[in-house]
């Protein structure tokens, strides 16, 4: 049985392109955490609570889109929640400094961008691999965070700035409508425009697409520095969010970034992969966050869950990978 | 010890690479191996000392018959194989790198470090090195690796040693060094077998010499009966139909359209100069790692030169990247086809497509994909390419097909200059006459084509003009009328 279907769809290519995708992996896991959430509370219900529930997790799912790109092309970023806590500090020092809101915002964005495009110099111009540097500036980047800010919590923001995820047009919080639109724009960009077919030619051979013209540097240099500067946003989200900025906010984030990509099927060593899945494990990480919540389960109990789906969306992943190769 | 095979035959995915070898090798004598890239001397090699298992035959090592299923196996019955490129481990110890795989350990396991020191210093001397086995591997020049390699072998007793190759990456001057261990071991009673492109290395070394030709033993003969003259002609042997050269209206003109001045890449090539009519195709002959894939990569701006000038029509360029290359009119189709030509797990169309974004999106970067298909259909179409549907992914496309979909890729960036390296490597032999129509047609609609190959019926029937490069040098530029292979092969080893 399995045989013929696999038979059936090596023969028509264009069918076996829409069905076979790992992403549907993450759907099916979606739809699940959904029905068992519901049973466990009526809450699940009410869209309300569940986009409330998303706010915490928008600044991480902004990331986890560019984060997609980037392990698209063949390589990672390691040191996203670094740069959170770094330009939440910077941001928080600026504004503290006197400098105003609006320019402390641009200083928190541009320096975002610096620490991407510091990222994106070394791995492409130096040709040091990603996984390595990343580390490297996981370690600087919150360290350069502590120097600045110490212990303290740098607050005294204006009340129109703080909490952006109590603002709502109709029942939809802000950042998650920021964090759609974000999806949907890159989502088109990588599927439908020329640049984001050539992220994924990058991904799956990164000689050949040096061979036929593609430039394969400039264009992970630009990914960086994109992860550099969303990572700012995020941080001034974030700050927002708690009213504080502190050294060590999202500490550990970079791990539940990087799953969240590999939940909605991204392939960890480039060339597959998309936003839509990115987009669906996004809702996943939030539904069973909530829904564990609501269930009273403890933290530590809901990281061993998590992992657990993570290594079940891995291991079905692979098998479609394989299957799709032959 | 001595060593006998009986009509060994290797078959890689239904392909004879090896047919019916019947060869023997004595104490005591130096044996060479010759014959062109893919003759099958390697495989037969690598049959002998258990990288690979013969498909048919038999190998008998002092007429008892063996079954060498492993490197450890062969190894164990006394055969060992010297890499052309020393393998060691170079953070490890002369001594550990020398007993590697074999160190003996007193009742605890622990390595008797003493012993293994005297030992190996012992068998460096026999060979005449002098080199502190407890030095670490690293830094160690490629000749002395090689001996270390050789030194290992005589630890474990071998009785028949392999050399692949050994004097290619070797100085003159380290060459001899190698050969007074070789005559040496010799005198001892080894039994060696000596691979090289190299005649007169052969000349010197060697007793007798066994030529393969198309995975045949063609002969073996004493070195003293037999002339550099006459081997070459075993080497090439075939009575090829003689296709003729086509010309065409553009190469009476004397425009040249690339013109290229004492290119230099340390280590790579030096001083290569050459020049090219539209409608020409210019063949490089050579062997490999004469140098020629790496001017052509210089020329497409894969990588770096050193010195020297291109001048493409009539003005100095440089061409940074592949990407500047493919803007001024070159395309480059490369001779490692699965490293540097397809995307494997992606569409046809998507591959066919992939150097010329700009003509298959609008100018916001949206993607046509009725252009991509139309275009790549139009060459599914044209070159007959086998496959259901230009979604289907090219890597589960044949050898021959998956090259004729980067050759369509290459044609749609409507190149200038068309450079070909080994463009028909692992195509089978209908798609390769389909291929020198295809190259034939190019060159008369006006494209200059660059044909690097390795097979000389295939530069011989195509090339206008032929160049003949050895060790990173051209060695000879042949006119078409004058060029056999013979002539080719000389200046191509000699």
């Amino acid at each position: 049985m399995l045989k013929t279907i696999s038979i059936y769809l090596s023969e028509n290519p264009t069918l076996r392109y829409w069905i076979v995708r790992p992403e549907w992996v993450a759907v099916i896991l979606l739809i699940i955490s959904i029905i068992s959430s519901i049973q466990l509370s009526p809450f699940f219900a009410d869209l309300a609570f569940i986009m409330d529930s998303a706010t915490p997790y928008v600044e991480y799912g902004l990331i986890a889109i560019i984060l997609t790109l980037i392990i698209i092309s063949g390589e990672i970023d390691l040191s996203i929640a670094s740069m959170i806590a770094l330009t939440a500090v910077i941001f928080g020092t600026a504004y503290n400094a006197g400098l105003g809101m609006p320019i402390s915002m641009l200083i928190a964005l541009f320096s975002g961008t610096l620490c991407g495009l510091f990222n994106g110099i070394l791995v492409t111009q130096l040709q040091i691999p990603s996984i390595i540097l990343t580390i490297g500036t996981l370690t600087l980047y919150r360290g350069i965070a502590q120097s600045l800010a110490s212990d303290f919590s740098l607050g005294g923001y204006p009340s129109w700035f703080i909490g952006i995820d109590y603002r709502y047009i109709g029942i939809i919080p802000i950042p998650v409508i920021i964090f759609t639109v974000f999806a949907i724009v890159v989502g088109f960009f990588l599927s439908s425009t020329i640049y984001g077919k050539q992220l994924y030619l990058i991904g799956t051979n990164p000689q050949t697409a040096k061979y036929s013209g593609i430039k394969v540097d400039r264009i992970k240099l630009l990914l960086f520095t994109l992860s550099g500067l969303v990572c700012g946003i995020a941080g001034v989200l974030t700050t927002s969010r708690l009213a504080v900025a502190r050294f060590n906010m999202a500490t550990g984030a970079e791990l539940e970034i990087v799953l969240m990509v590999m939940l909605g099927g991204t392939y960890i060593f480039g060339g597959r992969g998309n936003i839509f899945g990115t987009f669906v494990a996004f809702w996943i990480v939030v539904i069973l966050r909530a829904g564990l919540n609501v269930a009273r389960i403890k933290i530590e109990s809901q990281l061993t869950i998590l992992g657990a789906m993570l290594i079940i969306a891995i291991i079905l992943t692979n098998y479609i990978y394989s299957k799709s190769q032959k | 010890m001595q060593l006998k095979t009986n009509n060994i035959g290797k078959t890689f995915s239904g392909v004879n690479v090896l047919r019916n070898v019947n060869f023997d090798l004595k104490p005591g004598e130096v044996h060479a191996l010759v014959g062109e890239n893919g003759a099958g001397k390697s495989t037969f090699v690598k049959v002998l000392s258990g990288v690979y298992t013969p498909t048919e035959g038999k190998i008998f090592l002092d007429e008892k018959k063996v079954n060498i299923t492993s490197p450890i196996v062969a190894q164990k019955n006394g055969v060992s194989l010297i890499h052309q490129e020393p393998q060691s481990f170079s953070h490890l110890s002369v001594a550990e790198n020398i007993f590697m795989g074999h160190m003996e350990g007193n009742n605890f396991s622990r390595v008797k470090w003493q012993d293994i020191n005297n030992k190996s210093n012992e068998i460096l001397e026999s060979i005449g090195l002098k080199i502190d086995p407890k030095i670490i591997m690293e830094g160690l020049s490629i000749a002395d690796q090689q001996m270390i390699e050789i030194a290992g072998a005589l630890s474990k007793n071998s009785k028949v040693l392999i050399m692949d190759e050994p004097t290619s990456p070797l100085t003159p001057n380290e060459v001899g060094k190698l050969f007074d261990i070789v005559n040496k071991l010799k005198s001892n009673g080894m039994a060696i077998i000596f691979i090289s492109h190299r005649l007169e290395e052969i000349r010197q070394i060697s007793d007798r010499v066994t030529i393969f030709r198309d995975g045949d033993l063609i002969t073996t003969k004493n070195i003293d009966e037999v002339s550099n003259e006459e081997i070459i002609k075993f080497m090439i042997g075939r009575n090829i139909e003689e296709i003729e050269v086509k010309e065409n209206q553009f190469i009476k003109n004397d425009e040249y359209i690339l013109n290229v001045k004492n290119l230099s890449l340390s280590k790579k090539f030096k001083d290569i100069s050459f020049n090219l009519k539209k409608g020409e195709i210019l063949g490089f002959a050579g062997l490999v790692g004469a140098g020629r894939t790496e001017v052509a990569k210089s020329i497409f701006g894969a990588e770096k030169f050193d010195e020297g000038e291109i001048i493409y029509n009539g003005e100095s360029i440089i061409n940074n990247s592949p990407n500047e290359a493919i803007n001024n009119g070159f395309a480059y189709v490369p001779e490692d086809r699965k490293q540097m030509g397809i995307f494997g797990p992606v569409a046809v169309e998507d591959n066919v497509t992939s150097a010329i974004p700009k003509d298959i999106s609008n100018n916001i970067g949206l993607i046509n994909s009725k252009t991509v298909s139309t275009m790549t259909n139009d060459y599914i179409n044209k070159f007959n390419i086998i496959l259901t549907s230009g979604r289907q992914l090219i890597e589960e496309l044949s050898g021959g097909n998956q090259q004729k979909c980067i050759i369509s890729k290459w044609l749609l960036s409507k190149p200038k200059v068309l450079i070909l390296d080994e463009p028909t490597r692992g195509v089978d032999v209908g798609v390769k006459s389909e291929m020198y129509e295809i190259i034939n047609k190019l060159a008369e609609e006006g494209t200059a084509i660059i044909l690097i190959s390795s097979e000389l019926p295939e530069i011989l029937s195509l090339s206008h003009r032929i160049i003949v490069m050895r060790e990173g040098k051209i060695t000879k530029i042949l006119n078409n009328k004058e060029a056999t292979q013979e002539k080719i092969m000389s200046y191509a080893i000699n």
